[in-house]
């Protein structure tokens, strides 16, 4: 705290601020050679200095040349001087200053050769965050503004391409880094800019106000604070409560990443509030998917068409007596290929819970399964291993091309299509077709397995 | 881009307009160029507590007074029921209201006018 409050109530040639007494010590040219101006007090008093490191100092030996001002005694003026005996010196009093106004503006700028020789210094890694948070910043609000007027074929390639030809032309006139300012949009936006054309305008404009002002200072006595009141109520139109709360109606999810992204913004700025919250709503994607279900189905009584649908969904679905049929319902890859083979696994070697059969086969419908990886190959071969040892058959229903091709180049397929010894083939167009073919299925007299009953042989051979 | 959701968008553009609204506080409420700019918004409410004391009062109600008007000319602009060919001729303050404002304010009060301008604006800027 008093690092900041020395800097802000110290003159240059001043260093210390007392803030227990409330006295800042302003530097006065004149009055050095006054030693009776001098703050004169002898007991050795601790603050902090300028870099905010505590020091202790006695006055009158340290600073001359530094006369008390008391805040209490510090004139009011519209102008912010205080008259002393030994000159006219800044009131160093924010709250005694008046109202901040604009004062002059610079001169336009001129063209001049960029310094190359500074690109490959400590420059460049900050060229580089710069160059990211511009173009992160530029595109978000022109997202945001897409999206609050309903533009929805939005192309964030033009946003590149705008700033890298704004921040090449400007690097001729040693300009700011030029990205596309949050409040600015804002401001233009609430004026009612509905085109690129407004900004040719305001360019154009700003170029001649700045020509004018910079040789007669027409925005002198403009104050400050009307410039923040305009860009603080332009904003307001930026302040989305609104949609938290249709989130929170419609999608707790979605409310719950706006509530993170909003508190991520605010407390960590805008590059790595951005950052955290697009990890977040990927990881909840990511989570999504490991927690994906892979419901069993069963046969929907009076259906025309045979349909096979998950148990959970409706109640009146019948397992079919010693097949389990699981519908997967997430792309199978590292992180949810295991639980994938250890629920087709626990299919068999699980507790059945329900029906008494014992599982003669095991019908995967691969229909939701947009795209496999490697780790599938692993998880499938060893389910293949497992169930085979079970002696219990497995059939494969409506894989996607991803899928088959990984099936294909991949020893699965071939292991698949040579259960019990027998070539046949076990990748079928619908889950029907595969329940059938199942049921068809003879196992060759080698292989041993226990018993079926009576009922379920019935129910198998359609 | 396309990784930013509705969601992220909407909470990111609520929050920066947030900080940057908090970051002309310094300004509104007379601060002067002391004031640090962060996006930060625990930095702003610390540097708020800090300062708060030695706000300047002019500097603060004339602010909200040029809010106030920003945003009653703005209110203006919306009324639906006065039309003048169909036309809502208050509009022209909604879209006008920021210049509005800034003539409003770079007005110079008479006993000023006589008044020169300084020179030199350093002592003036703060």
């Amino acid at each position: 705290m008093s690092t900041k409050v020395a800097e802000l109530y110290l003159s240059p040639g001043c260093t210390v601020y007392d803030p227990v007494k409330n006295v800042a010590n302003v530097y006065i040219p004149s009055a050095v050679a006054v030693p009776s101006a001098w703050n004169i007090s002898y007991t050795p008093v601790t603050t902090t200095d300028f870099l905010g490191h505590l020091r202790t100092y006695t006055p009158q030996r340290d600073n001359p040349g530094c006369v008390p001002m008391i805040k209490a005694n510090a004139a009011v003026n519209f102008l912010p001087d205080t008259v002393t005996p030994w000159g006219t010196v800044d009131n160093p009093w924010p709250g005694d200053r008046g109202l901040p106004i604009t004062g002059t503006f610079g001169n336009p700028p001129v063209g001049r050769t960029p310094n190359f020789g500074l690109v490959t210094g400590e420059l460049l890694t900050s060229a580089i965050v710069i160059t990211l948070v511009a173009s992160l910043e530029s595109v978000a609000i022109a997202k945001a503004l897409a999206t609050k007027h309903r533009q929805p074929n939005f192309d964030p390639s033009q946003e590149y391409v705008a700033l890298g030809v704004a921040n090449f032309f400007g690097s001729f006139t040693g300009a700011y880094p030029i990205s596309g300012s949050f409040s600015r949009s804002a401001l233009n936006d609430e004026v009612g800019a509905t085109s690129p054309v407004s900004v040719l305008v305001v360019a154009f404009l700003v170029g001649i106000i700045i020509k004018i002002a910079s040789v007669a200072p027409i925005f002198f006595y403009l104050p400050q604070n009307a410039l923040s009141a305009i860009v603080i109520v332009a904003l307001t139109n930026l302040m989305d409560v609104d949609h938290f709360f249709w989130l929170l109606k419609y999608d707790r999810k979605d409310a719950g990443i706006w509530l993170a992204t909003f508190l991520a913004v605010l407390f960590e700025g805008v590059e790595i509030g951005i950052l955290i919250a697009v990890i977040i709503s990927l990881a909840l994607v990511v989570v999504e998917t490991l927690l994906s279900p892979s419901p069993e189905l069963g046969l929907v009584p009076g259906s025309t068409k045979r349909a096979y649908r998950s148990l959970n969904q409706y109640p009146e679905a019948q397992r079919v007596p010693g097949v389990v049929i699981h519908r997967i319902e997430a792309p199978i890859i590292f992180f949810n290929a295991d639980a994938v083979a250890s629920k087709l696994r626990a299919a068999v070697y699980g507790d059945s819970s329900s029906t008494s059969v014992v599982t003669r086969a095991v019908v995967v419908d691969f229909s939701n399964v947009p795209y496999v990886d490697s780790a599938f190959i692993d998880a499938f071969s060893d389910v293949l291993q497992s169930l085979r040892r079970a002696d219990v058959l497995i059939a494969v229903a409506n894989p996607n091309s991803n899928v088959l091709h990984k099936l294909t180049i991949t020893p699965l397929l071939k292991a698949l299509n040579s259960q019990f010894d027998v070539e046949s083939d076990w990748v079928f167009l619908t889950v029907s077709d595969a329940v059938d073919a199942v049921g068809r299925f003879e196992p060759p007299i080698k292989s041993l397995k226990a018993p079926m009953g009576d009922e379920a042989a019935d129910a198998l051979s359609v | 881009m396309n990784l930013m959701g509705p969601a992220v968008i909407s909470g990111f553009q609520s929050a920066a307009s947030v900080c940057i609204a908090l970051g002309q506080f310094k300004n509104l409420f007379g601060y002067g160029k002391d004031f640090t700019s962060s996006t930060h918004i625990n930095a702003l409410i610390q540097d708020y507590i800090n300062f708060r004391g030695n706000v300047s009062t002019r500097a603060t109600w004339s602010g909200w007074l040029w809010i106030a008007l920003l945003l009653i000319f703005k209110y203006l602009g919306r009324i639906k029921s006065v039309k003048i060919r169909g036309y809502n001729p208050l509009v022209f303050f909604k879209v006008t209201g920021p210049i509005l404002v800034r003539r409003a304010t770079a007005w110079r009060p008479a006993s000023l006018r006589s008044h020169p301008l300084p020179a030199s604006c350093a002592s003036l800027q703060l």
